[in-house]
């Protein structure tokens, strides 16, 4: 098959479905970014996003006769990589139920601390208090700039219910905000108050 | 307030943007060289096979789903036939003015003659 030419993704995926590796490997390489940072909003660690994003592909390439050209291919992709990354979901919990079971379970504390300096910055507050899908939508609104319907497309939702979850996400976000601050003013004036009453 | 906090998600949005690793298309390639070939053409075809297969499936379930057997009037076998036409003779014999002797002799010689037009001669009874 003749090499393709850059062209948009639908095209490329066009040419992937008659079978172009080629062309899907344009695919790869052009959307493995979006991917990875999609699926860094979804799981917990970078090895594992990078993982997902493999599987991902591997998993598109496999549905590719599914694909429908009047959604953006990243949109479906997109989709592809939160199937994937719920069923590793899955798995996860069920070992981690199987590991609470067992009594000798301490877990990593190098992991809980990278956690707690995450969450200073406003993603890695969102990575603590909202849910994968709440994220994914967040991510995908204001770090991809998608409409909402194109959002809804990805998790399996009306745009309508991706606004209430942007809505109710940036609530949440607002709330733990707003307790941060109160905690680190009164953490603020403790010491004065110390001071003042010191002799 | 909202507009902040939707600013904030903005820019820090744009910091929070990683670089994918490297790496991530020779592995794609190589996961995909690993599974079995499962190009996109093969599972295309698959309305068509599954339209074929739903054709034959129906084209089978026609012909092989159990049916009621056809109501065929029930015809009496021969002895049956023949028991019958005695039993009315008999009851004709019955009724007529005749000694009855006569009759039965008549109407064995009728039924035997009749049985053996439907069966064959009876070997070991009188003629």
């Amino acid at each position: 098959m003749d090499r393709p030419l850059t062209t948009d993704s639908e095209a490329l995926a066009a040419r992937a479905q008659a079978g172009c590796r080629e062309s899907f490997g344009l695919l790869v390489e052009r959307h493995q970014k979006g991917l990875y940072n999609f699926l860094l909003q979804r799981v917990r660690s970078a090895d594992e996003a990078e993982d997902l994003t493999q599987e991902s592909f591997v998993r598109a390439w496999r549905r590719l006769a599914t694909y429908r050209d009047q959604w953006r291919f990243s949109t479906w992709l997109y989709a592809v990589a939160r199937s994937a990354a719920a069923d590793r979901g899955r798995e996860r919990r069920e070992l981690s139920q199987a590991a609470h079971a067992d009594p000798s379970f301490d877990p990593d504390p190098a992991a809980e601390l990278s956690a707690r300096e995450e969450s200073q910055n406003l993603w890695g507050l969102a990575r603590e208090v909202l849910n994968e899908d709440q994220r994914s939508a967040l991510w995908l609104f204001y770090g991809e700039e998608r409409p909402a319907a194109e959002i809804g497309r990805v998790l399996g939702k009306s745009a309508v219910a991706v606004r209430v979850m942007l809505f109710r996400a940036r609530a949440i976000l607002a709330q733990h905000i707003e307790r941060k601050e109160q905690r680190s003013a009164a953490s603020a004036l403790a010491p004065r108050r110390m001071e003042t009453l010191s002799p | 307030m909202k507009h902040d906090l939707e600013a904030r998600l903005r820019s820090e949005a744009r910091r929070e943007l990683r670089e994918a690793p490297a790496g991530i298309p020779e592995a794609v390639r190589a996961r995909l060289e690993r599974a079995p070939e499962l190009s996109a053409r093969r599972v295309r075809r698959a309305p068509f096979a599954l339209a074929a297969g739903l054709a034959a499936a129906a084209f089978c379930a026609y012909t092989f789903w159990p049916r009621e057997p056809a109501t065929v009037p029930a015809r009496p076998s021969t002895p049956a036939l023949a028991v019958d036409l005695t039993r009315r003779g008999l009851q004709y014999a019955a009724r007529m003015d005749r000694p009855l002797a006569d009759e039965w002799q008549l109407l064995v010689a009728d039924s035997l003659q009749l049985r053996d037009a439907l069966l064959g001669a009876l070997p070991n009874l009188p003629r």
